[in-house]
């Protein structure tokens, strides 16, 4: 997929013509992107945690991943997720090239979808670094009942 | 000119409306300064939903009010809301504008407007986003020059996942999209000014970043 030079040119250009349409507001027009993928595995869970577990895996059975994991604060709320060998990666390094910030994460996306729709909870990305040298990605996102 | 330009400089974002309905022929008068906007290749995209419907405004104003919660609460647990109001000393107020940001209240106020106008574009036309801002603003001005006040309030429709939730409810088909809701009434709160940057920090000469020498 996106390791190939042709997708990564196609999908990288893609984002930089969102980011230059709207800046920094492009962020929320992509965060559904990569629900069409999830929504057609399996997910199971009963709990916001059992749910992240769930997709983790199906991303690394279907190699978007190479691993992921997460930790919470202290109230609960505040997730702290890490991703390692994404297959968003050559995008992201392109896009860095040209100035362009990373504003799409389509793990999280895919994997925040499933929570709000299972737990009925809310969800937001708070921020995404991405680490080239080491591959990894830290994406701090929150998840609360919304009142 | 003088006037015209005081109109621009005294309007100002109204989220509080006082319990009066807004007469259609005023609407019109609003929805008519709007039609008269630029349009790239006169491509007109611009079509509008007078909603009243307290159930609609209600649903809108809950949509509303997550996309902004969602938002504001992300940047209060990452802390970067509260770099953003260092220079506010006012402990209590400080506590307050965090309450009505992360709770979503800061854009609920829409289920309060008397009326609201969703500007909506057609999507086959080649400029959408210029022609329906510039449509807004005209609407805007005109609303603040017939007495009323108005918000744009695009907190229900700047994410996809609240986009799609106010397109099943407002019924928009497919080749539409909605640019953002316009809350009018007649205002009820007289807000200052917000700060804007000086014309020196904007005006370039010639090219970027070239200012004029002294």
């Amino acid at each position: 997929m996106t390791d190939s030079l042709y997708f990564r040119d196609i999908v990288s250009s893609l984002e930089k013509v969102l980011y230059y349409e709207r800046g920094s507001g492009s962020y929320f027009r992509a965060t559904m992107i990569g629900k069409d993928f999830i929504d057609r595995e399996r997910i199971e869970g009963k709990t916001s945690e059992e749910v992240i577990e769930s997709c983790i895996k199906v991303m690394r059975e279907k190699n978007i991943v190479k691993d992921a994991s997460y930790q919470k604060d202290k109230n609960g709320t505040l997730f702290t997720f890490e991703i390692n060998g994404c297959i968003h990666l050559p995008v992201e390094e392109k896009l860095k090239e040209e100035g362009v910030p990373t504003y799409i994460c389509p793990p999280m996306n895919m994997t925040l979808c499933k929570v709000r729709e299972m737990m009925d909870l809310a969800v937001e990305i708070a921020d995404i670094t991405v680490n080239q040298d080491d591959g990894r990605c830290i994406i701090r996102v929150v998840v609360f009942e919304q009142k | 000119m003088e006037d015209l330009l005081k109109i621009i400089k005294t309007r100002r974002s109204i989220r509080r409306y006082k319990k009066k309905d807004v007469p259609d022929e005023l609407l019109e008068k609003i929805i008519e300064a709007g039609r008269w906007s630029p349009s790239g290749d006169n491509g007109q995209p611009w079509r509008f939903i007078i909603v009243r419907d307290p159930e609609t405004k209600k649903a809108l104003g809950k949509i509303a009010a997550e996309g902004s919660g969602r938002r504001f609460t992300a940047e209060y647990f990452t802390g970067r809301m509260q770099e953003r109001f260092e220079g506010l000393k006012d402990l209590d107020k400080k506590d307050k504008a965090y309450k009505k940001l992360t709770s979503g209240e800061v854009s609920s106020f829409l289920a309060n407007a008397p009326v609201i106008i969703i500007v909506c574009a057609k999507l086959d036309v080649w400029d959408v986003p210029y022609d329906s801002a510039m449509a807004t603003q005209n609407m805007v001005l005109m609303a603040h020059a017939l007495g009323l006040g108005s918000c744009v309030v695009v907190a229900p429709v700047s994410d996809m996942r609240d986009d799609i939730k106010v397109m099943k409810l407002l019924k928009i088909p497919h080749g539409y999209k909605v640019i953002a809701p316009l809350a009018i009434g007649y205002p009820d709160e007289s807000p200052n000014p917000r700060p804007r940057l000086s014309l020196k920090e904007i005006i370039f000469y010639e090219e970027f970043e070239r200012r004029r020498e002294k």
